[in-house]
Order: structure tokens, then sequence, then C-alpha cells
């Protein structure tokens, strides 16, 4: 009888400690400290996890590789006579960017990452990162993977953090598309597409358009690919087009990512 | 049977945690989506019958709130009312038939994860319990719950636990 008063008291302190510490940024500094601590084991397990992964694609890349080596072979004729003209092309535009004076456009500092883990809860897409403030990550850094909008950093500890992606039902970035240029909002809904919403109904955009952050906002740098634009239907308003997107990157697949201090670069630079 | 904060209990729980955080992902898609960890908790209720599992849901609790991307004590909380429940309803029924088993773990799964979608908007949350997130969690419970067996079957063999032996009256 003692043992359980003891035991409901206990739990009595500790539920009260919990909602007593609730504050802004405290759980953010302790998922950091926890994660760094946590770190060597998490990257023992990705790097057991990713050696399985990439038997597995290896195995059917070399029999693919094998099957198709007399199409590759000319593929590669092709692709050595474009790189000799696209040489040719980015001569000429050093001399016109010369003649014109135009500076050239500093391209935001990127850091490199690998994941290290996905946070195991089933209505969140977030990912763990293997390097935090010592790294050089900052809160509000974008993610990207060649040229590809993977998502943006939410949270920074010691030497890990983490990455919110773009298919979280809490993810959104400012688009526009390609051809058309139509602007609107693009979701995550939890699930493994993405929809842009408030595209005008007269915004003539059609299906195949690719989309790309337009930049507004400030979050994400301008130009990076999002994805395609495979349906498109009425809002359940009525007002506006909803469009559903295939990402250009397969999320499930991501090992390691860029964060680019493209935020950082825009302060100093007003 | 081990102590609760012993080594070894504190290792297994870790390696769980980080089984979930790094080799899941690589099997985990659509509806299929277990959490192992949470099935340490059926687990000392079943197995190791302990009056004390609602005290290694605490520590399996704060595992996850010092880990996952919720405000904490939101696990902690939602662990530890379900498994205080949990410890109750294992005394009044048959804890060694499977299919009791699996009835009791999916709903202790299926309740941790909708008290964590109704606690979470009233600790400043970014999620809240709706069709969707329901249907989510209700593919989380299931998913683990299928996994139990193999789970069970590891632990068993991490901690070489064995089945208790029944004693039968042969003479009346």
């Amino acid at each position: 009888m003692r043992f359980k008063r003891t035991y409901v008291l206990f739990l009595f302190g500790i539920l009260s400690f919990i909602f007593l510490i609730q504050r802004p940024g405290f759980g953010e500094s302790i998922h950091g400290w926890t994660l760094t601590v946590l770190k060597p084991a998490l990257v023992t397990g990705t790097a057991f996890a990713n050696g399985v992964s990439h038997l597995k694609v290896e195995m059917a890349r070399f029999w693919q590789t094998f099957h198709a080596r007399g199409e590759m072979e000319d593929k590669l004729a092709r692709l050595e006579s474009e790189v000799i003209r696209l040489r040719e092309v980015e001569k000429e535009n050093e001399r016109l960017q010369g003649l014109l004076d135009l500076k050239e456009t500093q391209s935001p500092k990127a850091v490199a990452a690998r994941i290290i883990g996905r946070d195991p809860l089933p209505w969140q897409k977030t990912v763990i990162l293997d390097k935090g403030h010592h790294g050089g990550i900052q809160k509000g850094m974008a993610i990207v993977l060649h040229q590809d909008l993977i998502g943006r950093i939410v949270e920074v500890g010691p030497s890990t953090s983490r990455g919110i992606l773009l298919t979280d039902v809490d993810s959104r970035a400012s688009a526009i598309t390609s051809e058309k240029r139509a602007q609107g909002i693009v979701a995550g809904d939890g699930t493994p597409m993405l929809e842009m919403k408030y595209l005008e109904l007269d915004s003539e955009v059609s299906v195949g358009e690719t989309v790309l952050t337009s930049g507004v906002g400030g979050l994400f740098p301008k130009g990076i690919r999002i994805g395609k634009i495979v349906a498109l239907e009425r809002d359940p308003d009525g007002l506006h087009l909803l469009a559903e997107i295939e990402p250009a990157i397969k999320f499930s697949k991501l090992e390691e990512v860029l964060c680019l201090d493209y935020f950082q670069e825009e302060l100093s630079s007003t | 049977m081990p102590r609760l904060f012993s080594g070894r209990v504190i290792f297994y729980l870790i390696f769980l945690l980080v089984v979930d955080f790094c080799l899941m992902p690589l099997v985990r898609s659509g509806i299929f989506f277990p959490v192992l960890l949470y099935l340490m908790v059926p687990y000392a209720a079943f197995v190791w019958r302990w009056e004390k599992t609602t005290a290694l849901a605490l520590v399996i609790g704060l595992l996850r709130d010092l880990t996952v991307n919720h405000p904490f004590g939101i696990e902690t909380i939602a662990v530890v009312v379900t498994a205080h429940f949990l410890d109750i309803f294992v005394h009044k029924v048959e804890r060694d038939a499977w299919a009791v088993r699996f009835m009791m773990s999916f709903l202790f799964l299926l309740s941790v994860g909708m008290l964590i979608l109704v606690i979470e908007p009233m600790m400043g949350g970014r999620v809240f319990l709706s069709w969707g997130t329901f249907l989510e969690v209700f593919k989380m419970a299931v998913s683990t719950t299928f996994v139990m067996p193999v789970v069970f079957f590891c632990t068993a063999l991490f901690f070489r636990d064995r089945a208790p032996i029944r004693q039968y009256e042969l003479f009346g």
C-alpha cells in the first residue's frame, strides 16, 4: 500500500514536471542534445541499413548494365559530343557576360549532410541529419539534392539536426509552374505526393508542367525543382485549381543531402 | 526476469529505438508502419508479468520524448496512462493465449496513438485527431501487432526468458 502511494505520487510528480517545463525552445534543445548523444548508434544503424539497401540496388544495376552495354556505348559517344558543344556555349556565355558587365550571382553556401534516421511517427515526415551547429547547419536552411527541393531544417543540435520533408503535412513552399508561370503553394499531405494549391482558375496550367520554387517569402531559393504536375482538378471551394504533384525526388531513398545557406545570404545582401 | 534499470534492459530499449529510427524505414511503406519500442510494454505485461509495467512505460515514453519530434512529455503521458490500464486488464485475462495478446496489444497501441493525437494540440503540437491521422494510427497499431510475435521471440532470446512451467493437478 505504501509502495502504491509512493508510486502514484512519483507519477503525479513526473506529469506535473512535464507540464511545468513546457516553454518555447525547450523541446528543440533537449532533442538536439539527445540525438547528439545517440548519434554514434544512429550512424551505425543507418550504415547497416544503407549497406543492405545498396547491395540490392547494385545487384539489380549490375544485371541491367550488363544487358544494356551496347546502348551505353552509343549514349556515351553522343554525350561526349554534347559536352564539347556545351563547352563552346559556356565560353561564349562568359564573353557575352563580360561585354554586358553582368555580375555573377553567387551560389548559396552549401553544407553536405547524411541522413542517419527518420522519425518513427506515421503522420510525420522528418529526418535526422548527421550535422548540427558545429557543422554549419542553421535553422531554416533549405535541404536539396541535385537541384531538387527536399525540405527545410527545423531543429538544430550541437552535432545533429532535424529536417522536415516536403511531404509532411506541415510543410509549405511557395511555387511557380515552369511554362505558364502560375503561382501557388505546394503543401505536403503525409502521402508520397504533393499538392499545389491556390492556382488561378484561368492560369492555363497543364499536366506535365514542372513546378519550381518561386522564392516568394524568402524560405527557399528561386528556381529549385519541386516536381511535375500529374493531375488537375478544382478546389473544393471552387475558386481555385488544385494540382497533384509527383515529387522530383523519391523521399524514401534519400541518403546524402545538401543544406543551403540561402536565407542568411539574402539577409546579408539587403 | 531482469530488473527495470539494469544495463541489459536499457541497452535493449536503446537498441529498439535505433532500429525504429534507422532500420524500420527500409521496410515501412504505405500501410505497413511498425514501431517496435512500444511492444516492450506488452512484453513486460504478458511475459515478465511485472507490476512494474507502468514504470517501464515511463522509461519508454521518456526515451521517445527525448528523440521524437513532439512537444516534450506527450509520449510519456500517453504510454504511461495506457500501460497502467493494460497492467490492470492483463491481470484479469489469460495472458498466455496469443489471441488475447494480439487483441490487448492492438488496443494498447491504438490507445497510445489516439491519446497522442488528443494531447498534442493541447501542448502546442502540430497534429490533431482527424480521420486521416486516425487512419495512420490504425495502420501503425495493426502493423506493429502483426510483427509482435517476431519481437517477442527476439526479446525472449535476448533476455533468455523461458515460458513459465504450468503445474496441473494430476490427482483429484
